[in-house]
Formats: structure tokens, C-alpha cells, sequence
């Protein structure tokens, strides 16, 4: 019998290989492209994520990491398109876990909790950046999925990151909910997109946010 | 005395061989992990978010096997077959083997150079940004050592497939 040693005028090996690399690319793709078909909103701009907690959309080409979730927390965060803003929401399961996280701090006291995450956050990046400062812009209260939410808007200057010089942006949203409570990040690290990247999370992203009920 | 001189200097050039084999598979999982960036290709196919999903993050590394892991074991079967004749079936196993065990070594002392002396937490986190392997074990580990070494067999015999079709043609012509 006779052994065909070659396919399309390649040597077997190298078409194998060819054919392989094609395979895993194609099936990859395929793979994602039909999870994203699944869950696109209805006009096709956003990606629809729901968990037993929570659901919400964000747009579709927003740089998403994948949930992270164990017995007391679940977390989303991801960066948006220019890769110049992230968004961050984390769920506790249960007001005992929450309480452990903010220990000492009374949950019902929204702006409590928001201030403490922003001086933390702050603290965080002052370890890198001694010369960071920070600035409360304004707190305030605002309404998420029939939940009364706080917020407070933050400003971070001069923090440096490899030879260059960053001015955070952002706000932070606490609230509570039936079981457990809600803590979401918004905030960017170029200045002049702060507004637009802001408006967009808040139409695309915090208005479509929807926590299920008796949890 | 000569006669295992003689195997133990083979030996020698085998080893060395595939050392060099396993270095090219690892030089090439680093350089390509860092070239190929999948997310860039993502979001110019418009589908970046989907990455929040299992699946979608189960399709990038079937992505990642096939620009990354397979190439790379391809170069160094390619370099491990030009220089290694005998036994491919065997000898073709190694160069991957090794690659995994530079990529594991070469985070470690990332690691240690960085001045890090906590736990290992991010030795994961490096061998993922490195290399492209991670502590999931089926899909981090196992699939890719497969994948790689797919690539190397698949290299290795790249460079001898003309050996063994000039060698049927002499046999063919001393029958005829």
C-alpha cells in the first residue's frame, strides 16, 4: 500500500502542525465568540453577566477578568476598552463576613465604610508614592436597584508609577442589601476621561445593575 | 573500557542536546507568551468581555495552546531532531519536560531576585505572565506539557521526514 508522505505539497509533520494551529485557534475562538452570542444584550453593545447575587451588563469590549467567588465574596472587576479605567464590584454574602472586613465599623453607616475603602486605597498607593495626596470631592447618596446606596468621589494626585505621574479619579458605592452588602469601585487614572468614563459607568453599568432580592 | 567511553560520550551529547532542545521550547514560551498578545487580538475581534465566562476564559487557552505552546514546542523539536537521530520516539519526550522545568526554575528565581520571601502565592500568578502555564493543574500544567510536546515530536520529525523518505527510496531501489 502506498503511504501519502506529504499534504499540500507540505511534509506531513509541518501540515499536521499547520492544521493543528488553525484547529486550537478556530475552536478557541468559536468558543468565545459563542459564549459572547449567548449573552449579548439586545442591541448587541453590552455583554449581560448574571451570578445567583447579582446580575448587570457592561460593554462588550471591556477588558473583563473572570468572577471570582467563594463561600463569603464574589468579585467582578474588569478595565474598560482604552484600558485607562477600572471597575471593580465586590458582593459579601453575609453581614457577619462584611463585618469582619470592616471591623469595628458600623455597616449601616454607608459613608463610614466608603471613607475608610478610600483612605485604604489611598494607603495603598501611598506605599508606592510617598508624596500621593488625597481629596474627598463629594459624598453623596444615590439609589441602586431599590437600594438606597452611599457614595463618595475621590481624587488621588501625584501618585508615580514607573517614571510617570497618575492623578486618580474615582468613586466609591456601598450599600447594604437583604443578606450581605454591596461595595462597587469606579475610577480612572488619566484625567481629561474622567467624565465620559464616568457617565458611560453610569448608564451602562450602575443603572442596569440589578441585586436579586433576599440576598 | 573504550566501548563505554563511547556510550557515556554519546550520553553526553544526547543530554546536552536535549538540554539545549528544552531551552529553545522555554526561550520560545517566553518570548511568545510576551508577542502574542491574545487580549490585543480579543478586543480587535470585539469580544474582550466575553473573558468574564469560564468558557470564554477556557477558549483563550485553547488560543494560547495553539499560537503559543504548540510553536514553541515546534522550534525546539525542530532543533532536537536536526541534532538527535536515534530513538525519536523516546528523546523527543524530554526537550518539553525540560522546558517546563526552566519555566518553573526561572520564575523561582524571579521571585527570589525580586526580594519576595513571602509565601509562593505569586509564583502562579509569574509562571502565568512568564509562560503561560499556571497552578491549574489540567489546563495550566497538563494541557499545555501535551501541547508543547505535540509540537516537539511534531518538529522533531519535521527535520527527519526527508531522512526516512530518502531511506524508503534506497530501499525501493535496492528491491527493484
Amino acid at each position: 500500500m502506498k503511504v501519502k508522505r506529504k499534504i499540500f505539497g507540505l511534509r506531513l509533520p509541518i501540515a499536521i502542525f499547520i492544521i493543528l494551529i488553525l484547529t486550537f485557534f478556530s475552536t478557541g475562538y468559536l468558543l468565545i465568540y459563542f459564549t459572547l452570542l449567548r449573552n449579548l444584550s439586545e442591541d448587541g453593545e453590552c455583554i449581560s453577566f448574571e451570578t445567583d447575587f447579582f446580575r448587570f451588563k457592561f460593554p462588550r469590549n471591556w477588558y473583563a477578568r473572570a468572577k471570582w467567588e467563594n463561600d463569603s465574596l464574589c468579585i467582578i472587576n474588569m478595565l474598560t476598552t482604552e484600558y485607562d479605567s477600572f471597575f471593580g464590584l465586590i458582593y459579601y454574602k453575609s453581614w457577619e463576613y462584611a463585618q469582619s472586613i470592616f471591623s469595628g465599623l458600623d455597616l449601616r453607616d454607608g459613608l463610614l465604610i466608603t471613607t475608610f475603602e478610600v483612605n485604604r486605597f489611598y494607603g495603598e498607593l501611598q506605599k508606592r508614592s510617598q508624596n500621593a495626596t488625597l481629596q474627598f470631592l463629594r459624598n453623596g447618596s444615590l439609589e441602586i436597584s431599590g437600594y438606597s446606596a452611599i457614595y463618595t468621589i475621590f481624587r488621588i494626585e501625584n501618585v508615580a508609577a514607573e517614571n510617570l505621574q497618575y492623578n486618580f479619579t474615582g468613586i466609591i458605592i456601598y450599600f447594604l442589601t437583604d443578606r450581605g452588602a454591596v461595595e462597587i469601585v469606579f475610577y480612572t487614572w488619566i484625567d481629561r476621561v474622567w467624565e465620559e468614563r464616568y457617565e458611560t459607568f453610569k448608564a451602562k453599568i450602575l443603572e442596569l445593575l440589578v441585586i436579586k432580592r433576599g440576598v | 573500557m573504550g566501548f563505554n567511553e563511547g556510550v557515556r560520550k554519546i550520553d553526553l551529547r544526547l543530554l546536552v542536546h536535549l538540554l539545549i532542545g528544552g531551552l529553545l521550547c522555554s526561550v520560545a514560551l517566553f518570548f511568545l507568551k510576551n508577542l502574542i498578545i491574545i487580549d490585543l487580538l480579543l478586543k480587535s475581534l470585539n469580544c474582550l468581555g466575553a473573558l468574564i465566562f469560564e468558557e470564554a476564559q477556557i477558549g483563550k487557552k485553547i488560543i494560547s495552546f495553539g499560537l503559543i505552546h504548540l510553536p514553541s514546542g515546534f522550534l525546539g523539536g525542530l532543533y532536537t531532531g536536526y541534532k538527535i537521530k536515534e530513538r525519536l520516539k523516546i528523546n523527543l519526550v524530554f526537550p518539553s519536560i525540560i522546558a517546563l522545568l526552566i519555566s518553573a526554575i526561572y520564575t523561582t528565581v524571579i521571585l527570589f531576585i525580586s526580594g519576595y520571601t513571602g509565601s509562593l502565592q505569586f509564583f502562579p500568578i509569574l509562571l502565568g505572565y512568564y509562560f503561560g502555564l499556571s497552578a491549574d493543574y489540567l489546563m495550566g500544567i497538563i494541557a499545555p506539557f501535551l501541547v508543547m510536546t505535540t509540537g516537539v515530536y511534531l518538529g522533531g520529525y519535521t527535520v527527519s521526514w526527508k531522512v526516512e523518505e530518502r531511506i524508503e527510496e534506497e530501499i525501493r531501489f535496492l528491491k527493484e
